[in-house]
């Protein structure tokens, strides 16, 4: 695994067995502004479920949702030739998907006080910030996604969105996830994965540990 | 909130991280591949997210500037299809309103025999002498001609996602598309 996300060697090319999803994105932008625009589509199916995930997480309902994912493509497309750091593309698209989940969670949030100006709104407002939905038996039908996902509500909001991102990508970035959901990684002598160290150990906990 | 007593220091903000300094061990995966199968399971993507999301994309390389769409209206009670099916069923009608600077453009669905949807639309725009383009995943545009009113008309086409593109003289504000919609 390479740490250098942020400067893929010549020798990566974009196919390399070793390349994160950062640096397939990153060559398919360079790609796609010499008007090679097929690899662009490969990155669309693998990014488009990490999109989803993060303006869901931000609380916006499902069909808004669904545009915005649509539409931050549609702003890659458009700013293709502009974008600074073509390398931290992945950064970019999560960066701007989050953005505007967040302005239209606030809309919402802001119709939603208009109808109903009462004082229970501070209990909507908490709802809506919920990024982990309750279980819901017809889905969750085996104990061990049950615990699974009890232990995942534990974590707080940005470790539960780095790790449903990092779940979602086949082998994913890091730094670019963790900077977009606002955990630039940090100093020397950062320990792996905090969030997923505590999600392990709550699982050994309430009993659900033996995962492989 | 603390939940992991003395086995874990306080958790702090910067330190929330994977690193990639100690890649993952199998039981990590084995827990990572759950919790993204079980997300799924609870909040799926729609299924043709990421076909929309193509579809888009390749609209945008079209570089038409896009229009936001004003108001989805649920089938309205009363209102029904111009062309009544050959089997007699009536149908309810959809109506879409999309803008753009002094453009605004209102398309009516409705179902058409065969499973095929009508597009009737309106523009209402200063300069009304448009082109309007229909286009759909994977096929060629259909292209007519807006009407000195504005108003134009695909009689017969396939369910399923679809994106307009109006172009108007490069003086009169150029081309504009609307979101990807499905008819």
């Amino acid at each position: 695994m390479t740490r250098r996300c942020d400067a893929p060697s010549a020798r990566e090319s974009h196919d390399a067995p070793g390349s994160t999803l950062g640096e397939r994105a990153a060559h398919a932008l360079l790609a796609y502004r010499e008007g090679r625009t097929d690899r662009l589509d490969a990155v669309v199916r693998e990014v488009t479920p990490l999109l989803w995930a993060t303006v869901r997480a931000q609380g916006v309902g499902r069909d808004e949702a669904a545009d915005i994912v649509q539409n931050t493509w549609v702003q890659l497309v458009k700013h293709a030739d502009r974008i600074e750091e073509p390398r931290a593309v992945l950064k970019w698209l999560l960066t701007t998907a989050r953005r505007a989940a967040w302005d239209a969670a606030r809309n919402e949030r802001a119709v939603a006080a208009r109808r109903t100006d009462l004082p229970e709104d501070h209990r909507q407002h908490a709802a809506l910030h919920d990024a982990a939905p309750q279980p819901d038996a017809q889905v969750l039908t085996k104990e061990r996604d049950r615990i699974l996902w009890k232990a995942f509500a534990t974590l707080s909001e940005r470790c539960r969105e780095l790790l449903h991102l990092v779940a979602l990508a086949d082998r994913p970035d890091y730094r670019m996830i963790s900077a977009a959901v606002g955990m630039p990684v940090g100093s020397i002598g950062a320990t792996r994965g905090r969030c997923l160290a505590k999600l392990r150990t709550e699982l050994d906990r309430m009993g659900g540990g033996a995962w492989i | 909130m603390d939940l992991n007593g003395d086995e874990l220091p306080e958790v702090r903000d910067d330190e929330l991280t994977l690193s990639p300094a100690e890649p993952l061990d199998d039981a990590d995966r084995a827990v990572l591949t759950h919790l993204s199968e079980v997300a799924g399971r609870l909040d799926p993507m729609p299924d043709d997210l990421v076909e929309r999301s193509l579809f888009a994309a390749t609209l945008a390389g079209l570089e038409a500037e896009m229009m936001q769409a004003v108001h989805v209206s649920e089938p309205l009670a009363g209102v029904r299809s111009a062309t009544v099916p050959a089997d007699g069923v009536p149908t309810e009608a959809r109506t879409i309103s999309f803008t753009h600077g002094d453009l605004t453009l209102m398309i009516q669905l409705s179902a058409e025999r065969a499973g095929r949807i009508r597009v009737d639309g309106w523009i209402a725009v200063p300069t009304p002498s448009c082109t309007v383009e229909l286009h759909r995943p994977g096929v060629a545009p259909e292209t007519t001609e807006a009407d000195e009113d504005g108003r134009f008309s695909f009689p017969a086409v396939a369910s399923g996602a679809a994106s307009l593109i109006v172009r108007r003289p490069q003086a009169d504000g150029g081309a504009v598309s609307t979101p990807v919609i499905e008819l």
